[in-house]
């Protein structure tokens, strides 16, 4: 520190030094200091604008690392398996991200968990076509599929019962309204549910 | 020249086949699109670029939609979404984001060659990315591509759903590995996937394994922070591994610890938290970035495939109350409202020429003539085989109409019978399904006679929003008798004397929760 405060004086004060090589050291020693300090703002500045973004661009929850999958086993009670979730991209906000997250997790809820598992399951051929988010509902369109029940509550209790299970694990999801190709039923045919509503967890 | 003669096929005249030879790069610029075969047709593919050497196609191009009819998949995209999801029909998910090199297939992640871009308001996919996680091999016959079915030889089927796998051969990068391998053909729990994803939150380390395999995990205490878990009677079927790996990790390793045991090991950046979570896949390693409390678990076991404990079921909450208060007073306290399910255009379940609506009429009306003998006034929705509302009506009016039957009348209970049914043999019993909190002394007193009395196997009393149970004002009940699908409730179901027992197990239920019927209309 004395060594800069004494170089900051004036350069005079260096000729009267008889150390005139350890003044000319002092004075490079300061512009080095200067461009450190010019630097170390820079830096502090980068960093600032990282955080800052990272924030914006990651508050009000987003969608989860990882999703929970449900599904019903052959005993009727809900099991479940976890499926990790890509991360925000760039260019992704974060209303797409939650978007994104809900799709991901109908599209695997409805595939069902891998074909060794013992699982209550959709028809055969039955995916989702398209899913959408508005106040916390979500909306999935099942393909036409989902109507090749071969009767019986059980089987479409199970089904519908772990997709609505799924999408209400996710944040800000609080019910489910089913459609299939794209219009809203009351009922599937010949089926037992009430669909015209959204569904939710309490419905069961 | 075989694509020198396709081109001319497809232009149709000889002068083409002419002018191809002289000027082929004319013929190539009209259609840069490859020729893809499968199964020996040739798919229409049309829209395709370029990405450096590597084939992209278009998410909507019409010969992929085929390819994938074909092979019982479906996507699941639309203009503008970044996200192409397909479910095969094995199934499985694959999917693809744009912007992301990474593409999942099952639990599985992998690399591709290149991320999906959006072009034209299409999304572009990586092609052979894409054909192996479809599990299809591709192969060039001159300019053509020919695509079958990996671990095919012969020229696959058209749907080749049934395919049984061979045990899991590894291909070279990046590696799809078989998540799901058959167990019938491997003898011991296998080992196929060990991956890490890294996201903002941590990293979750996914092993996937074929089959069900006990496991204990251990950590070390800080400043060691290393963890391991060892998969018992477990075969690595990766060469194994030895890594270095992103932060909270440093590093990882798989391998063969001995015949029986498979370990993997991990390095971490610090004490960090883990949790240890077994799943359908196999089991999850999800390692946080945080720190663990100093009283966390260091050591512990399970077992994959058995998957995470079932979710108790949730509390009713009172907002989803919305129909029929419970002080509903019945104007025809004496009625009781018998609701056989199905009937007519819907035929419900059915077994051999046994149909789920002619058996529930039988039920219906022996339990009719149980409760008109102790003094009961019953309705029923319907006494003959018949549509309650309209032949071929919608499922909604069919399920009003019986309904508004017991809403008008003022019933006292309601009572609708069904027969359950499944895809497989597996589920058998009897269960009785209710919606509203007012069914729900009801419906334990209906299951506790009818399991006490028929010795089927006890489903339970399940909720759930039925439109019949939660629509009807009074409480009201859904019996579902037992499984045609199951070869000893079908044999229950067929005989007269078993349906008896479950009419009179239903009468002494409707007893036990409402006592006997009014001496006098009131």
């Amino acid at each position: 520190m004395l060594s800069v405060a004494s170089a900051w004086t004036s350069s005079t004060s260096c000729r009267a030094l008889l150390h005139e090589r350890l003044c000319r050291f002092e004075k490079q020693w300061v512009g080095v200091k200067r461009s450190q300090q010019l630097f170390l703002l820079i830096v502090v500045l980068v960093l600032a604008t990282v955080a800052s973004w990272y924030f914006l661009s990651h508050r009000g929850g987003g969608a989860p690392s990882s999703l929970t999958i449900y599904y019903t086993k052959l005993d009727g009670a809900e099991s479940a398996w976890s499926i990790s979730m890509r991360p925000q991209l760039p260019g992704e906000s974060t209303v797409e991200h939650a978007h994104n997250a809900v799709l991901y997790a109908a599209v695997q809820s409805v595939a069902g968990p891998p074909s060794d598992v013992q699982a209550v399951r959709f028809p055969p051929g039955t995916h989702v076509v398209s899913a959408n988010v508005s106040n916390s509902i979500a909306t999935v369109d099942l393909s036409n599929e989902v109507t090749n029940q071969v009767g019986g509550t059980f089987g479409e209790n199970g089904e519908f019962k772990s997709l609505v299970y799924t999408l209400t694990g996710l944040p800000g999801i609080d019910a489910v309204q089913i459609t299939i190709g794209g219009r809203k039923v009351n009922a599937l045919p010949g089926g037992h549910l009430e669909l015209d509503q959204p569904l939710r967890r309490s419905d069961w | 020249l075989s694509w020198i003669s396709r081109c001319a096929v497809r232009t149709g005249s000889l002068a083409a086949l002419g002018a191809a030879i002289l000027i082929p790069p004319l013929c190539a610029a009209a259609d840069r699109s490859p020729t893809v075969e499968f199964a020996g047709k040739r798919l229409a593919i049309a829209n395709t670029a370029n990405v450096g050497g590597a084939l992209a196609i278009a998410a909507d191009d019409p010969g992929l939609r085929d390819l994938l009819r074909k092979l019982g998949a479906a996507m699941t995209w639309k203009r503008g979404e970044r996200y192409v999801l397909i479910t095969t029909s094995e199934p499985r998910v694959i999917s693809f984001s744009v912007g992301d090199q990474r593409y999942d297939v099952g639990p599985a992640s992998s690399r591709a060659a290149f991320a999906p871009f959006e072009r034209n308001r299409t999304v572009y996919l990586p092609f052979d990315d894409l054909m192996r996680a479809l599990n299809l091999q591709s192969r060039r016959r001159g300019a053509t591509i020919v695509l079958q079915t990996r671990g095919s030889a012969s020229p696959p089927r058209s749907k080749p759903t049934a395919t049984p796998k061979p045990a899991p051969v590894l291909p070279t990068p990046p590696p799809i590995v078989q998540a799901t391998a058959t167990p019938a053909n491997v003898s011991t729990v296998t080992v196929t996937a060990v991956n890490i994803q890294t996201d903002s939150s941590g990293a979750t380390v996914n092993v996937a394994v074929s089959g069900t395999a006990s496991f204990d995990w251990h950590r070390l205490r800080d400043p060691d922070n290393r963890f391991w878990i060892d998969l018992h009677d477990a075969q690595l079927q990766i060469p194994a591994k030895d890594e270095t790996a992103n932060d909270p990790l440093l590093g990882i390793r798989a391998r063969q610890t001995d015949p029986q045991t498979v370990r993997i090991a991990l390095t971490l950046a610090g004490p960090k938290r883990i949790d240890v979570l077994p799943n359908a896949f196999g089991v999850s390693i999800v390692v946080g970035n945080d720190e663990a409390p100093t009283d966390a678990a260091r050591a512990g076991n399970g077992i994959t495939g058995a998957v995470v404990a079932a979710t108790p079921a949730p509390q009713t909450t009172d907002e989803s109350w919305k129909f029929g208060p419970q002080g509903y007073v019945p104007t025809n306290p004496r009625l009781i409202i018998i609701d056989p399910g199905h009937g007519g255009s819907d035929r419900g379940a059915s077994r051999s020429g046994v149909s789920e609506a002619g058996l529930n009429l039988d039920f219906s009306k022996r339990l009719r003539d149980l409760l008109v003998a102790r003094g009961w006034h019953v309705q029923m929705t319907r006494t003959t085989d018949v549509d309650v509302y309209a032949p071929n009506d919608s499922a909604h009016d069919e399920l009003q109409a019986r309904v508004d039957v017991a809403n008008n009348a003022g019933a006292r209970l309601f009572v609708s019978i069904h027969t359950n049914s499944f895809v497989n043999s597996s589920p058998s019993g009897t269960t009785t399904y209710y919606s509203k909190p007012s069914d729900v002394p009801f419906a334990r007193a209906v299951q506790q006679e009818l399991v006490s009395f028929l010795g089927t196997k006890d489903d339970g009393i399940v909720k759930s929003k039925l439109y019949v149970t939660l629509h009807s004002l009074m409480p009201a009940v859904l019996v579902e008798t037992a499984f045609l699908s199951n070869p000893e409730d079908f044999g229950r179901l067929t005989s007269p004397q078993w349906r008896q027992k479950v009419a009179q197990a239903i009468a002494q239920g409707i007893a036990d929760f409402a006592g006997p019927p009014p001496t006098a209309d009131k």
